[in-house]
């Protein structure tokens, strides 16, 4: 079973993302980081979320604040805890110690060649693992991104949250030479739940009951804030392509962010332009692919991970 | 009444086309061509705007050359983007030479003078990089009030052409195109490639006009023809043998503008970015603070372009 080891802040979309690596993958470690709220916050809810789902893994809490950037944080949407609209259990331990990226280079370490990343926070924590060691970069099977965007942005018109809290950060993920994929805006977007399939959630157990007032409350807020009457599941999609590839098409693109300019600072520059191989010997010259861009989400995404919530509602029960 | 309008090219294949178009149907006053640097350097640009125009017997019609260069980057786009010929557009357009000559005065002067004296309305379309208009929006501080609408090719959302993500005429001078975004213009509309990639020409449509056999439909199928052949070779659309004609565009426009589909929205041009200059910044979901200032083409109706493109070809002087 794929080892994976999971780097979040959550957040609602980030709490069904953790459900969904544990139903189908061996999860072996969760990291936090800043984002949705505050470093604080993200990581209690990680050890409340584990707790509520009965996983006995380790925990680290990893970076409170971007390389370079200013932090931000998406409190608007989570709510002031990061994880609003539902009592979800006391976490029954605490973080391990040490920084997130010494779990990140152990867990590594232990399985080199084996376990594979998924990055649905900012990417403050694996810039800074793949700084500290280069060998990290060889020793992963892969990492699975949920950011960035072809077009639109949510934060600016075309910058997303995760690469937008800290672009230098994606900028040394991006470059790492790590076997990547990259879910955007563009697709997460197109993968959400509406008021009655939450609804349904709340029929469940005790965890899908959890999430679905997690998602009630999420879903208030998109609307509340952007005027939306879907949730939008897109941290569970970073983990399409290790549990079910076949649930996104997938093109090889080179992708880089932009980190020069206010106005397009945190863009995922994607080059989809369609070049013949000859090139054209000019600026138009195309960079090799560095990422399997997510293209489009398959019908049977949003049943597949909701599923996975019932999954863990009953092997919690 | 036919409505006027002055057409501001770096003729090029496609803008080739469009001052066919703009000379020849019934419903357009074409009252002169303004020349700027762009597809090709702005004297070869000069001439093959002469050729055309002799070509189909318009030579009445008053050539005025531009701009050399760009506001403030000597390095674009010549000898940046054009280090190796395209194809696209080749040097001189392969009809014969004209006997025409320009005028002796600028094109700017033309512009603002035009403008200033103006007694009907007359709609500026610029379908190079934007470095006339610029200058003349320095150089009258009245100009920008006197054009009651301003019909552009260039920018790209999805995804650029000259590199990931700018399209060339908006890149080849991203200050100039920054100004005219952001100048107030009454009625900005902008033909990206989002629109021109869905309006394709294709070999049967340049067959047909080779068999008109009007000198218009002649040059057509030879310019379109040169451009089929370079885009299948070096920047192949999703249908083989067939090629965007993306100036033609903003004249099919003026006569017919259910010919695209557009939004009205906030455009900028970024200038500062290292991966980002000369992108169309437009914000889709209302996440900057800039009003809607453009109405930004997504889509085109190609059976309704084509279909007067070739009606258009067949007209003779």
């Amino acid at each position: 079973m794929t080892k994976l080891l999971l780097d979040c802040d959550p957040g609602h979309d980030d709490a069904v993302a953790l459900l969904y690596a544990a139903a189908h993958l061996d999860l072996c470690g969760v990291t936090t980081v800043y984002g949705n709220q505050s470093i604080d916050h993200v990581t209690r809810n990680a050890l409340s979320l584990c707790r509520l789902a009965g996983l006995d893994i380790p925990v680290a809490r990893g970076a409170e604040r971007p390389l370079r950037a200013e932090p931000i944080h998406a409190g608007a949407v989570h709510g002031a805890t990061g994880l609003d609209g539902a009592e979800l259990p006391e976490p029954d331990r605490d973080p391990v110690a040490g920084h997130a990226v010494d779990l990140i280079l152990a867990l590594a370490r232990a399985h080199r060649g084996e376990l594979v990343i998924a990055a649905t926070g900012t990417l403050t924590n694996l810039a800074l693992a793949l700084t500290a060691e280069p060998k990290l970069a060889g020793w992963l099977r892969g990492i699975s991104i949920m950011g960035g965007s072809t077009g639109m942005g949510n934060v600016t018109q075309v910058a997303e949250f995760n690469i937008y809290c800290d672009p230098e950060a994606a900028d040394i993920v991006l470059r790492a030479g790590v076997p990547l994929w990259l879910v955007g805006l563009d697709v997460t977007r197109r993968v959400g739940v509406d008021a009655a399939q939450v609804a349904a959630l709340r029929q469940g157990g005790r965890v899908a009951r959890t999430i679905g007032e997690l998602l009630a409350f999420y879903l208030a807020s998109l609307h509340r804030v952007h005027g939306l009457t879907t949730a939008s599941l897109h941290d569970p999609c970073a983990l399409v392509p290790f549990i079910a590839p076949e649930l996104m098409t997938y093109r090889p693109t080179h992708v880089a962010v932009e980190c020069a300019s206010p106005l397009t600072r945190g863009m995922t520059v994607c080059d989809l332009r369609n070049l013949a191989a000859s090139g054209l010997g000019s600026i138009r010259a195309q960079a090799p692919a560095n990422v399997q861009l997510a293209r489009e989400p398959a019908p049977g995404l949003v049943a597949h991970i909701m599923q996975a919530i019932h999954t863990m509602d009953r092997r919690a029960a | 009444m036919p409505r006027k309008l002055i057409l501001d090219v770096d003729t090029g294949t496609d803008d080739a086309v469009a001052i066919m178009m703009a000379a020849l149907h019934p419903d357009l006053e074409l009252l002169g061509v303004t020349t700027v640097n762009g597809n090709v350097i702005v004297e070869q640009c000069t001439d093959n705007s002469l050729r055309v125009l002799d070509f189909i017997g318009r030579g009445d019609i008053p050539v005025y050359e531009g701009l050399n260069r760009p506001l403030a980057r000597a390095d674009f786009p010549i000898p940046r983007a054009i280090k190796k010929s395209t194809g696209v557009h080749g040097t001189s357009l392969d009809v014969p030479p004209a006997t025409s000559r320009k005028q002796s005065r600028s094109a700017v002067e033309f512009l603002i003078e035009s403008f200033r004296a103006a007694t009907d309305e007359i709609t500026l379309v610029p379908t190079g990089p934007l470095s006339n208009i610029a200058a003349a929006i320095a150089l009258d501080p009245k100009f920008v009030e006197r054009v009651p609408e301003l019909v552009l090719m260039g920018g790209a959302h999805d995804h650029g052409n000259v590199t990931p993500c700018a399209e060339m005429n908006i890149w080849a001078d991203p200050d100039a195109s920054a100004s005219v975004f952001a100048a107030g213009f009454r009625k900005l509309v902008c033909v990206p490639l989002d629109a021109t990639h869905q309006a394709l020409v294709s070999l049967a449509d340049v067959a047909a006009m080779a068999a008109m056999g009007t000198q218009a439909g002649t040059a057509a199928a030879r310019f379109i023809g040169r451009r089929i052949h370079a885009y299948d070779a070096n920047q192949p659309m999703a249908e083989r043998g067939a090629a965007p004609v993306h100036d033609a565009l903003c004249v099919a426009y003026l006569v017919d503008p259910s010919v695209i589909s557009t939004k009205f929205l906030h455009v900028a041009v970024e200038t500062q970015g290292a991966l980002t200059v000369g992108r169309t910044v437009v914000d889709t979901h209302f996440r900057g603070d800039g009003k809607p200032n453009c109405h930004f083409a997504f889509g085109a109706d190609r059976a309704k372009f084509v279909a007067m493109m070739l009606d258009t070809l067949r007209r003779t002087a």
